[in-house]
């Protein structure tokens, strides 16, 4: 056993029981805080992997810019544990929970995992070929950033540049909605 | 590298042809941002915009004059009209469902944005971001239309629904309107997470986001997590067109927005995900049992939307809630109508059977809540049955219009909506799908009693005090001409048979590679349809 998988196994417990953790924090603020470091272990996984752009980018977008809006919303509601509470588990919630465990076995164990790729190798697609023959870029998968930017901005152009649209839509919407009162009394006056 | 450089650039870019093909969707998302733009430099913000209405006007003409070029002329400017190109890896499809799509859309906001202006309620609709949400909703519609992957298809659908929560939203009097906006808001948000993990299932089992790769996903039950991937995929679409079980938001969401925005809602956010259904399905499934397998799960949401549809439906007084139930009825007929292309996808009628209803669905449904707004502007928002009455001596010319399209909706003759089932009961009998067809046309009947119903209200009652008062101005003229132009289409559409379809190509476009390193195997890039049954291709 070497170095680096000693380290992924040790990061991947921690990161589990660190999930357990935090979803039995009474405040939001400390479970946040937990799901700081959780990010950070993710990252420091997706290193050890070698996928080196998704590590920096976890730690960037997930450590960085949604926890900060997380915290804010936490800070901005500032509930009090006792309104947080709202009674037993639910039928509804056993269902989910048991979906969980189903999805959490097949895609997180090496059993689950023979289960779902045995139909894959037998098609040929498993190796990232398209079946119509569609024109896909492929740097060595060491080339982190370069295979990114392909699929980015030659596979998924035009989604990319929509997106900016769909945040410009959202950004809209935010000011709509947060400034409604205020256009309602101006057509009162 | 440079010679990398090049090719990357080759790859990336599309060729000019994509921006005469994609003009709809780039002059909505353009006029969108000038409309916000007029609302700086004019007047007070809070107030209806004319000038952002104007150039939410223009920006629509694009979609109404580009599809009718491209759809007239199939041939023109180098098109291919045997396998039209799909450009930007599949993420855009030049092809003529995309081109009609295109159109009805256009000309569907359109009407919506003349609507708006008409009536007092909607005028509120035309403050400068609502117009520019409006544009951007229809832009998201189009590029769910035209989209061929998953990435482009759930930005579309994003950029379409973000802007639909707004809208439904910005109107805030009564609590029914707020928690339509709020359920809204929540069912489809969560519809969008069933289909992005059921996109994630998909792409982890074939390893492709495209769908003409979908035929490599193996549905069997070895493979669950493919059949759940696949299945999150439908049940989140199935959500976002209001087909039983999946339904609940449907009537309550109805009845809070305003009726100009419902009748937008009910149409062309539908347009958009039956032609993603569309383009899925008839990429065909592999294997023996795929088809019947996907045409099971449409069996069961055909016979469950048409029967909720129908029976809950009488037991409503709103005649927004009925017409929501209706319209849960009709998803039950584009249900059967994907059943039907599960089981012979490269069926070239089945696909027209779809663009057909599609469209005649459209004009009717839009018809009836623009005669709703209409009325509701000079009485009050939500009308119930009983205010209808008399309303054949009041207002004959609205009287008029509103039968034909509730005939329309419910499906008798002389109106569009029979050929529209006929022909998707037509094509599913003729794949064998009878008993489907014979439940459909058992639980239609169910519904003629409500919509047949709302027809005694109108000609038969005699006013009471508090049937609705149309008032005789100037704005009831402009509804006149737009709603008679509308009801005249629809007669049309019903009276001629719906020909006019069958000059639609419907063939899929399709990836042609930049350079092809080795032979590929047989004609396996570009689809060979069975031809349209009594549908002769010009072409």
């Amino acid at each position: 056993m070497n170095l680096s998988l000693l380290s992924f196994i040790v990061m991947g417990i921690t990161a589990v029981l660190l999930s357990g953790v935090m979803i039995t924090r009474r405040w939001p603020v400390s479970a946040a805080m937990v799901l700081i470091a959780i990010m950070t272990l993710l990252a420091g996984m997706f290193g050890l992997l070698e996928a080196h752009f998704a590590a920096a980018a976890q730690i960037i977008v997930y450590a960085g810019a949604i926890m900060v809006v997380f915290v804010f919303v936490i800070m901005l509601l500032n509930l009090p544990p006792e309104e947080l509470r709202y009674g037993g588990v639910t039928v509804g919630e056993m269902i989910l929970i048991a979906v969980s465990v189903f999805v959490a076995v097949g895609l997180g164990t090496k059993v689950g995992q023979g289960f779902l790729t045995t139909g894959l190798e037998s098609m040929g697609v498993a190796q990232g070929e398209s079946v119509a023959g569609g024109h896909h870029m492929y740097f060595p998968a060491s080339e982190n950033v370069k295979n990114v930017a392909a699929s980015m901005f030659v596979d998924y152009l035009w989604a990319f540049e929509l997106i900016s649209f769909l945040i410009m839509a959202a950004v809209i919407g935010a000011v709509v909605i947060a400034k409604k009162r205020s256009a309602e009394h101006a057509d009162a006056a | 590298m440079s010679e990398n450089f090049e090719t990357m650039l080759s790859m990336s870019f599309p060729p000019a042809a994509f921006y005469l093909h994609a003009a709809p969707i780039l002059a909505l998302l353009i006029g969108g941002l000038i409309a916000l733009i007029a609302g700086v430099f004019r007047g007070n913000p809070d107030r209806p915009n004319m000038l952002a209405y104007q150039i939410g006007f223009v920006s629509c003409f694009p979609s109404v004059i580009v599809p009718l070029i491209l759809l007239a002329a199939p041939g023109s400017f180098g098109a291919n009209t045997a396998q039209p190109p799909a450009w930007l890896g599949s993420g855009f499809l030049a092809d003529q469902i995309s081109q009609f799509t295109f159109l009805i859309v256009g000309l569907g906001t359109m009407f919506t944005l003349f609507m708006a202006e008409i009536s007092n309620a909607g005028r509120q609709l035309l403050r400068p971001e609502l117009v520019c949400l409006l544009l951007f909703a229809s832009a998201g519609i189009m590029i769910l239309a035209s989209s061929g992957e998953f990435m482009t298809f759930f930005t579309g659908l994003e950029l379409m629904s973000v802007s639909l929560y707004v809208l439904v939203g910005y109107q805030r009097q009564d609590t029914r309107g707020l928690e339509a906006a709020v359920k809204y808001f929540l069912m489809g948000a969560t519809a969008s997470a069933i289909i992005l993990m059921g996109m994630a299932l998909i792409y982890l089992n074939i390893g492709s986001l495209r769908w003409s790769d979908l035929p490599a996903l193996n549905i069997s039950l070895n493979n669950p997590f493919g059949v759940i991937g696949l299945l999150m995929f439908l049940i989140g679409l199935s959500f976002k067109l209001g087909v039983a079980p999946f339904h609940t938001w449907g009537p309550d969401v109805y009845q809070g927005a305003h009726s100009t925005l419902t009748g937008y809602m009910s149409t062309l956010v539908k347009v958009g995900i039956v032609m993603v259904l569309l383009r899925v399905l008839g990429n065909g499934f592999a294997g023996a049992d795929g088809g019947p397998w996907v045409a099971k799960v449409f069996w069961v949401l055909a016979t469950l939307s048409i029967l909720v549809g129908s029976v809950f439906g009488l037991v409503h007084n709103s005649i927004k809630r009925m017409l929501a139930y209706s319209s849960i009825a009709n998803a039950g007929y584009f249900c059967l109508a994907f059943a039907t292309l599960a089981l012979a996808p490269k069926s070239a009628e089945a696909r027209q059977a779809v663009l057909a209803y599609t469209a005649i669905y459209t004009i009717l449904n839009l018809g009836a809540f623009a005669i709703l707004a209409w009325l509701e502007d000079s009485s009050r928002e939500d009308l119930l049955k009983e205010e209808l009455a008399g309303l054949g001596k009041k207002a004959p010319f609205a009287a008029v219009c509103l039968t034909i399209f509730i005939l329309g909706l419910a499906g008798i003759p002389p109106a569009a909506g029979f050929f529209g089932k006929f022909m998707l009961i037509n094509s599913a009998v003729s794949v064998g799908l009878v008993g489907l067809a014979v439940v459909m046309v058992v639980l239609s009947c169910i519904s003629l009693f409500y919509y047949l119903s709302l027809l005694v209200e109108i000609w038969l009652k005699p006013a009471t005090r508090s049937s609705v008062n149309p008032q005789d101005n100037e704005d009831a003229r402009d509804v006149r001409v737009l709603v008679g132009i509308v009801a005249f289409a629809s007669l049309l559409v019903g009276l001629v048979g719906p020909r006019w379809v069958a000059s639609i190509n419907p063939t899929f476009a399709r990836e042609i590679p930049v350079q092809s390193n080795e032979p590929k195997t047989g004609d396996s890039r570009s689809e060979n349809l069975s031809p349209a049954v009594g549908a002769v291709n010009p072409h």
